[in-house]
Formats: C-alpha cells, sequence, structure tokens
C-alpha cells in the first residue's frame, strides 16, 4: 500500500502541475481549490502520510522548490496540513514522527527561503526535540525571526542559553527580540548578561532588557529595574513604565508584596504631571493589589485629587476593599467633603455590592408583632379563582396549589392599601413571576403599581441582570438583597409588609428589602423609568405571568390600620434643630416596637 | 397593638451623622457632576480610507494626523483643511503623538495587526483611545489591551455602533427594539442568530488575498518597514498594504475581521453574553493558505446556556430567521410569527439605557457603551473563527481562560509572536 502511495503522490504533484498555469501571481485560494478539485482529497493524504513513516514524509520534502524556479504549491499545502494535523490531539503518537521528518527535510534544504517556510510550521508541533536545530539559526539574519518565533512557541527553557549565546552577535532588531524571548522564558541565569544592555544605544534594545529583568523578576532586580525605567527617554518611558508595573504584579504573586507597595508610592511620589495621570491611576491600582489595607488610606486622599482620572480610578478602586467599617469612613470623608465630592462618594457607595450594609447604617429597625398567624385570612380558598380576576384561564389550582400555567396577570377582586402578606412560592429553573402590589386591573402592574419580583435569581440566564431585577426587589426601584432563595422545584416562604411607603420583604426568614419607597424614588427611580404609581396608597394584589410554571400556595393577608405619618424628614429636622436649640432635655421614649 | 410611634431621634442622631444626608439612589447624585469645560482633542494615526473619515467625527478637537505613507499624510492634512480645521500637525512616527500633553483622544485606524500595539501605547501614554474595528488581530493581544486600559484607567471605545444607535444592516431596524424583544422573554430561551445574506447581512468574501505574490519595489512614499510594525517581515507587494490588507492573515482576516465587529457586536449584546465566549466553534471552509485569506462556508458558535450565532457563509437557509428560540422567530424589517408582537411589545420595558456619548464618558470616566471589555468578547469571536477556519477543525474554549481546552496547537494562535519593530526605528 505503501508503495502505491509513492507512485500516487508523484503523479498527482506532476498532474496537478500541469493543470495550474506557471508562476501565475494572479492566483487566489479560489483557483488553488477548483485545482484540488482535481486531484485527490489533501485530508486524505495528509491520513495516509500520518499513517506511513518519515522516508516518505522527507520524500515529499524533496518537492520543495526555491520560489522562480517551478511551482510547489501542492507540496505546501500537504506540508502544511501535514504539520496541523501532527499537532492535533486526534494525532498525539504520530506527531514526534513528522516532527523528526520536518526536521530532516530542514536539514537537507539547500535554499534559506525554504527553510524559512519549514520553520514556520513547527509551531503546529514542535517539542524539546527541535530546540537545538532551531537555535542554529538564530545568528542568521533573515532565518532568526521564524526561528524564535518556532522557539518561543515550543516555550522549553532548554532554548534559553540558546538565545542568550546570539545576542552579542546579533543585530538590533534580533538583540530585542532575543531579550524578550529572556524574559518571557525567564532565564534567571542570564540576568547579569541582560543589565548590560541597559546602557544600549538602541531604544528597542534597552527597553527589551527591561522588559527582559521585569519578566524574570525577583527582588535580585528591584534596583535595577527602577533606576533604568526611570531613566528613560521619554519615547520609550511610558513602556518603560508598564514594564515595571508587570514586575510589580510578579513580585505580588512571589509574596513580595510589600515591595510592591514600595514601587506604587514611589510613583505616586514621582509622577505628578497631568499628562502622567494615568501612571498615577496604575500605582493606586498596584497599591491596592499589593496591600489593601495599607492603600485604604491612600483611596480616601486620592478620591479627592485634582484630576478627574485619578480621583475616578481611587473611588472605582473602593470596592475592592469592602466591608461595614470602610463604608463608615468613606461617609466620613464625604460629610467632610464639598458637594461634588460628596456626590461621587456616595455615588459610589450606591453602586456596590455590600450596600445593604447602609441599610444596617441609616433605616430604623421595623419590628411589628411575633410572627404568628393571628389576624390572618386566607386569599386563596385552596379550589379554585374565587376572589380572582383577570387571566383566570391563565391559571389552574392543582391540588391546593395555585398555578401559573404560564398565564398573564391575576388580580385579587379586592383592593388592600396596607397589609402583612404571607405565601409561599415555587419556581421551575429561570422561572420568573411577579407579585404586583397596590395595582389597578389594567395596565403594567411595575409602573402602574409596584411589582416585587419573583425571580430564579441564581439561573445562569439571569447573571446580567440589574441590582433592581433580582428576585424580592421593588422592580426598578429598589433592590433585593441575593441568596435566600432555595433551589429551583422547593418551596420559599415570604412574607411583603407594606406599610405606608415602607415596603419589607422577607424571604425564608431572611429580610431582603426595607425600603422608603417614597425616598427611594425620591428624584426619579434607579431604573430611569416612570413609576406612576408607585405611591398608589391601594390597590389589587396579583401575580404577574412571565412566561414561567410558577406555583403558589398558602396566600393569606392581614390588613393594617396605619396612623397617618405626614412629616417630611426636613420637617422633623427643623423640629429637632429648634429643640436642641432651647437646650431642653427630652428623655428617651423608646416603645419596645418602633414603628415607622 | 404595636406602638406605631416615630421614634425621631434616634432617626435623626444617625442621619444627622451624615451632615443630614439620606443615602439616595445614584441617579440622584449623578447629575450633580461637575464637568470640565475644556473641548477634547484628538489625533488619527492611520489617515488611508478609514482613518480620513475619521477627521469628520465631531467628538474633539482634531490636532494632528499620523501616517507612514507620506502621500496618504498628506490628503489627510488636505481633508482637514477642507473640513476648515486649522493648525492640524502631520506626523510619521505615532510615539510624537503620543508624547503631546495637549492631546486628549488617540484615534487608531491603521490596519488592524497595530491595533493592540498602538492601543496599549496610548494607554501607558495616559490617552484615551478610540480604535478601529476588529479591536485586535489575536486573543491575546485583546488580553493586553484590556489590562493596559484598565491598569491606566483609560476609556476606550471601538468603532462599531450599531448596538446603540443606527438601523441595523438589512434587519432595517436599530437594534434596540430586538434587545427590548429578547429582553421580554416571548423568544424564549435559549436564542439562535443567524447572519447572513438572507438575514441581512453580507461577508464580503472578495476580501481575498493572492498567493505567489512577486515581490516588487516598495514606493518612495512608504516606509514599509514601519507600515508592517509587529507584523512578521514579508516582500513588498502593493496587493498586502492600504486597500486590500485584510485578505492577509498577517494583518486581518478577510471578511470576517472586516465585517465581523460590526455584525456580532450587536448578537452578543441581544444574547446577552458580554462578559462570556462561546464554548464550541465549529466551521466548514476550504483548506485556508497560511498568508493568504480565503472563503469560508459556514461559522457556528455555541454558548454554554445552547445559545448560538450562525455566520451562513453560503446563504445556504434562505429561509433563517434572524433571531429565533422556542417562542418565536424575528426576520428582517421586525416581521415574526408572533402576532401582534409590536403592540405586545410596547408594554414591556425598553432596555437599560447605554453610554453613548464619548466626549461625555472621557470627562466623567465612564466606561462607553462599546468598550474594551464587552468590544475584546466580540472581537473575541472574530478571531475564534479566524482560527477555527485556518487549523479546519472544530474547537473548544474556555471563556474564564480565555483558552482551549487541551489544545496547544490552538493555543498557540492565542498570542501570536510580534516582531521588534521598535529596535528598527
Amino acid at each position: 500500500m505503501r508503495h502505491l502511495f509513492l507512485y500516487i503522490l508523484p503523479a498527482v504533484i506532476l498532474s496537478a502541475m500541469m493543470v495550474v498555469p506557471a508562476s501565475n501571481a494572479q492566483d487566489t485560494p479560489d483557483t488553488v481549490i477548483r485545482i484540488e478539485n482535481q486531484v485527490p482529497d489533501y485530508e486524505r493524504t495528509s491520513q495516509e502520510l500520518l499513517q506511513s513513516n518519515k522516508e516518505d514524509i522527507v520524500n515529499v520534502g524533496k518537492s520543495l522548490l526555491p520560489p522562480g524556479e517551478g511551482d510547489d504549491t501542492q507540496t505546501r499545502f500537504i506540508l502544511t496540513i501535514l504539520a496541523k494535523d501532527a499537532g492535533s490531539p486526534r494525532h498525539e503518537d504520530k506527531r514526534a514522527m513528522v516532527e523528526q521528518a520536518f526536521l530532516e527535510i530542514l536539514e537537507n534544504a539547500q535554499h534559506d527561503e525554504i527553510k524559512d517556510f519549514l520553520m514556520t510550521q513547527f509551531h503546529l508541533f514542535g517539542s524539546e526535540a527541535s530546540v537545538d536545530a532551531l537555535s542554529k539559526y538564530l545568528t542568521h539574519e533573515k532565518l532568526y525571526v521564524n526561528s524564535s518565533i518556532a522557539l518561543l512557541s515550543i516555550g522549553s527553557t532548554s532554548a534559553s542559553p540558546h538565545f542568550l549565546t546570539a545576542v552579542p552577535s546579533v543585530a538590533v532588531d534580533a538583540q530585542a527580540t532575543f531579550l524578550r524571548a529572556l524574559g518571557d522564558l525567564r532565564y534567571r541565569e542570564g540576568i547579569n548578561e541582560i543589565k548590560s544592555y541597559l546602557t544600549n544605544e538602541n531604544d528597542g534594545v534597552r527597553l527589551a532588557a527591561i522588559y527582559a529583568l521585569a519578566h524574570i523578576g525577583g527582588m535580585d532586580v528591584f534596583e535595577t529595574i527602577q533606576n533604568a525605567v526611570h531613566s528613560e527617554s521619554s519615547i520609550i518611558k511610558p513602556q518603560a513604565v508598564a514594564c515595571l508595573f508587570e514586575y510589580a504584579e510578579l513580585l505580588i504573586q512571589e509574596e513580595q508584596g510589600y515591595t510592591a507597595a514600595q514601587i506604587a508610592t514611589d510613583l505616586l511620589d514621582r509622577y505628578t504631571e497631568p499628562n502622567n495621570s494615568n501612571i498615577l491611576c496604575g500605582a493606586l491600582e498596584l497599591l491596592v493589589h499589593a496591600k489593601k489595607e495599607y492603600a485604604f488610606p491612600y483611596l480616601l486622599k486620592y478620591a479627592g485629587h485634582e484630576y478627574n482620572d485619578v480621583s475616578a480610578a481611587a473611588l472605582a478602586l473602593a470596592k475592592e476593599i469592602p466591608g461595614k467599617p470602610y463604608m463608615e469612613l468613606w461617609l466620613n470623608k464625604a460629610q467632610k467633603s464639598d458637594a461634588p465630592l460628596r456626590t461621587k462618594i456616595l455615588t459610589m457607595l450606591n453602586g456596590r455590592d455590600d450596600y445593604h450594609a447602609l441599610f444596617d447604617i441609616d433605616f430604623p429597625p421595623v419590628s411589628l408583632d411575633t410572627p404568628n398567624e393571628n389576624g390572618f385570612t386566607p386569599i386563596f380558598n385552596n379550589q379554585d379563582l374565587t376572589g380572582w380576576v383577570g387571566d383566570t384561564r391563565g391559571y389552574l389550582v392543582d391540588g391546593s396549589n395555585l398555578v401559573c400555567a404560564p398565564g398573564g396577570n391575576l388580580f385579587t377582586e379586592k383592593e388592600y392599601s396596607d397589609f402583612v402578606l404571607r405565601f409561599d412560592f415555587k419556581l421551575p429553573p429561570g422561572g420568573n413571576n411577579g407579585l404586583g402590589v397596590r395595582a389597578p386591573l389594567q395596565g403594567n402592574a411595575a409602573y402602574q403599581g409596584m411589582e416585587l419580583q419573583i425571580l430564579d435569581t441564581p439561573h445562569p440566564m439571569y447573571k446580567d441582570i440589574k441590582p433592581w431585577q433580582a428576585h424580592g426587589s421593588v422592580y426598578g426601584v429598589v433592590p433585593a438583597k441575593r441568596g435566600y432563595l432555595r433551589q429551583p422545584g422547593e418551596w420559599n416562604q415570604e412574607e411583603v409588609i407594606a406599610a405606608g411607603n415602607r415596603i419589607i420583604v422577607r424571604l425564608n426568614g431572611e429580610t431582603i428589602v426595607n425600603a422608603d419607597i417614597k425616598e427611594a424614588s425620591a428624584n426619579g427611580t434607579l431604573d430611569g423609568q416612570n413609576h406612576p404609581g408607585l405611591l398608589n396608597k391601594t390597590g389589587h394584589l396579583g401575580f404577574l405571568g412571565h412566561g414561567s410554571r410558577v406555583e403558589f400556595r398558602n396566600i393569606r393577608i392581614k390588613e393594617l390600620d396605619l396612623p397617618e405619618i405626614t412629616e417630611t424628614v426636613e420637617a422633623i429636622e427643623e423640629e429637632v434643630a429648634a429643640e436642641e436649640e432651647t437646650e431642653s432635655e427630652k428623655s428617651d421614649d423608646w416603645g419596645q416596637d418602633s414603628g415607622l | 397593638m404595636t406602638q406605631n410611634h416615630f421614634t425621631r431621634r434616634k432617626f435623626l442622631q444617625s442621619s444627622l451623622a451624615v451632615g443630614g444626608l439620606m443615602i439616595v439612589p445614584r441617579h440622584v447624585l449623578g447629575a450633580g457632576h461637575t464637568a470640565p469645560s475644556d473641548e477634547l482633542t484628538k489625533a488619527i494615526i492611520g489617515v488611508g480610507g478609514m482613518g480620513r473619515g475619521h477627521i469628520r467625527y465631531d467628538d474633539a478637537r482634531l490636532l494632528a494626523v499620523c501616517d507612514v505613507d507620506e502621500k496618504h499624510l498628506q490628503l489627510g492634512i488636505q481633508e482637514a483643511e477642507k473640513r476648515g480645521i486649522e493648525n492640524v500637525q502631520g506626523y510619521k512616527d505615532f510615539r510624537e503623538v503620543y508624547a503631546r500633553p495637549d492631546i486628549d483622544v488617540i484615534h487608531i485606524a491603521t490596519p488592524p495587526h497595530w491595533h493592540a500595539v498602538m492601543s496599549i501605547m496610548a494607554a501607558d501614554a495616559g490617552k484615551d483611545i478610540w480604535c478601529e474595528k476588529p479591536m485586535t488581530r489575536t486573543i491575546g493581544e485583546g488580553q493586553k489591551v484590556i489590562e493596559a486600559v484598565n491598569r491606566n484607567s483609560r476609556i476606550f471605545r471601538i468603532n462599531t455602533w450599531f448596538r446603540f444607535e443606527g438601523g441595523f444592516y438589512g434587519m432595517r431596524v436599530p437594534v434596540k427594539p430586538i434587545k427590548k424583544l429578547v429582553n421580554s422573554g416571548l423568544l424564549g430561551w435559549p436564542l439562535k442568530i443567524t447572519l447572513s445574506e438572507s438575514t441581512g447581512f453580507s461577508w464580503k468574501f472578495n476580501w481575498s488575498g493572492k498567493t505567489d505574490l512577486v515581490p516588487q519595489d516598495i514606493p518612495s512614499e512608504l516606509d514599509y518597514n514601519y507600515w508592517l510594525g509587529p507584523a512578521p517581515e514579508k516582500p513588498y507587494h502593493p496587493h498586502r498594504v492600504h486597500g486590500t490588507f485584510r485578505g492577509y492573515w498577517d494583518y486581518d482576516g478577510g471578511g470576517l475581521g472586516d465585517m465581523g465587529q460590526h455584525y456580532l457586536d450587536p448578537a452578543q449584546y441581544l444574547l446577552g453574553k458580554d462578559d462570556t465566549s462561546p464554548i464550541e466553534i465549529e466551521m466548514e471552509a476550504p483548506r485556508q493558505h497560511p498568508d493568504a485569506v480565503g472563503s469560508w462556508n459556514w461559522i457556528r458558535y455555541k454558548y454554554a446556556d445552547g445559545c448560538e450565532i450562525y455566520l451562513d457563509g453560503e446563504n445556504k437557509y434562505k429561509d433563517a430567521a434572524f433571531i429565533e428560540g422556542p417562542g418565536g422567530k424575528l426576520y428582517k424589517e421586525f416581521k415574526s410569527d408572533i402576532p401582534n408582537l409590536v403592540q405586545i411589545l410596547e408594554s414591556f420595558p425598553d432596555p437599560e439605557p447605554q453610554v453613548t456619548d464619548f466626549p461625555a464618558a472621557v470627562k466623567t470616566r465612564t466606561k462607553f457603551a462599546l468598550n474594551e471589555m464587552n468590544g475584546f468578547r466580540s472581537a473575541t469571536l472574530i478571531n475564534l473563527g479566524k482560527i477555527a477556519v485556518r487549523l479546519g477543525r472544530p474547537l473548544q474554549f474556555n471563556p474564564v481562560t480565555c483558552r482551549f481546552e487541551g489544545d496547544d496547537m490552538a493555543n498557540r494562535l492565542i498570542d501570536q509572536p510580534e516582531r521588534d519593530w521598535i529596535s528598527t526605528m
């Protein structure tokens, strides 16, 4: 079979050559493809070569021709396909053989252009075994390029001494390439030699030396790198500084965070000109990576920096140091700052994942009667949709569960103002529904009334939702705390307290929303939409279907009878200010239960 | 009965602790920003056909143009003068432009093999960036751009815009109502998007390269070495540069590279995949030449959640919907198999507003709608397609590590080595 193949292959190439016009510079891949159709499938040829032996492949290589001496396009195609296939995981066992064949073809090749072509294939299948042969070409004026590319893609550290030895005797572009290679290969042993290039007259060579030291890393080059970078010419200084940042990040990985922090603070001191503001930004980030606790006072300081981008960077980094104690320090800073900075700090705090800790700081606690079922009446009779209106065909009763089949909006016939509502719900994976509160029977309850989101928030398809879209949120207005839902298919217990403008949602025992919706929407809502019905005093309760089979049960309600609260925050503040002026002492008359 | 007694003092004590200012939603505070009154300034690197188009953009005042082709440079300066923009400086070395403290924004309109290097160097020089598509030629470069932009806290945008404005090619409607439809859930999940002639998108296979180019003399006006920059040194031929560079893997990726980000970025946005990538890429294509870009029949991207993007290069499926799911389909001109779709959609909320004013984004240091993060992901779609087509086989990709699973050979195409052009200056 093998021998038959050897007869066919040259015939294939010969016949291909007969149909191809000689040296046609207008050839496009389409032309080549038409020719392809007239010869056996290259895929099969490659497969056959893989199954044969090294000699057969070397034989194919003999048909390679230098440019201008004929058309060897077919041969080159076959070799590139073979190279790709040899590097594929499927042909793991044939890779070494193909590699040896290519090495032999490379050795035998007489013409530089052919050697160059061959070397461009080594990145596909090359290994340690090719390092010595490829390294020979590092000192070749043209061939060093593809030789070093191949060596780097193989990534073997045994290439490093070859690169190092070649540096002194090659041209500047090769020198720079090899120095960078030594950095990429992290060749520690080359440090002293590399240092000598820090004073080279060629910009690219010096920068490559800095790059190399930065990527080799380690405490022993700390002084050298800093000096080299800060004394660099302006044309390559920005890139030299970039290398310094990379060096510092490596230090952090090597547990030298303190030194990395030193680099950062040194940069903050050195680069204070406006057109270096980006270096200050980078230094702050480096400081946070290097030593968080140490960085915090710098963030506080630079948040007020005169350069817009530096201040923005400091505030953006604030979230890397989460937690209530730090947020209180930010609040302190906000209080002492002028209006624009106070605005920026509070904006930052509002956008954080740990924002809910802010509720603990500011909102007064609310507690009601000990949770028992006194005073609760069912609003779903466990049997049918009596008392419910709207899309009664889209909902059905299954056992004693109320099921969204899926359907649209189903409302209580009755309206409610202030109440405690309790119910259980069960979500399918990705489940989506909503609880309409104080809603009209028509229109979009989320905007014409209020919607408390019912959603399988952890589902992957919701990973990009906004905070105010998570389960329990007052949709578009108040984001809910996440992480308290049970698995899809399990029953959850929810309690909703609507008392005037205060909305509280408790899920499986955890308070996930506790907000004053009037204050939350005082100058517009988080989602930027109109919510004309948000502050409705009364309206229907409803389940708002969004295409999922969500189930409900044990739906019961206790209506609340609240006194009118008319004071605004400002009015209260004024009153108290007046009180304090008269310096009259009032004893704390806390009730056991603080209300609204 | 509970004492619903408003405990004013306790409340006020805590509120006074912050100077009487309540914690309020962020948008309240955002409005109060004072913006600098200065106009932004810009320079354009690369004033060939695309670059001269940037002269028209009114984001900033043009101070400089830069090109390694003397003729293009002169054309650029003339174009500026024609538009009444005076005192525009011409440069050959973009690093001199970067060293100017009076330039705020760099527009990069060179061929793609330069995009990453120029973006990174611009960020390191403290400049904000407006970069042509595709964002980068390789995936590895894209990651490095993200690093540099983040470290330097720069504002970066790409020169495509369909995810937030404009009629979306043959769909004849903007992307916004399509996004609204996707968000509504009416189409169900997962979704499949088909990009083909039939759904309104052309893949421009005319951008193919030539094989067997016979080297020619370099014209005197062109610094070819600098044009190549980080790209491998190959003998000069006019077809490699200027109008036809898209035909060569060294610089770009044919029609996929040219139009890919215009088509794929909105597709990615519609599917909500701005921070991830497909896990499987399949394709069918003729053998690819190592230097010259050829055509391909189809490319399919599959995401972990089942969403799919299908590039139908042959236009085989004439009846394909642009986007479809278990719940319905959407065709060109917003036609659908869901009855009364437009009316039904009215009661659904609009998609999240996007940051679309670039000068404002620069001044307030806010990420632009199409930035280095989501732009990296849509450019990665292009680059994954290129790698699959060049290797001629399917690939498995890890969207978190941005590497191919157990596929050394494909991984060697993530980060393709670059020439040390600096030392040759």
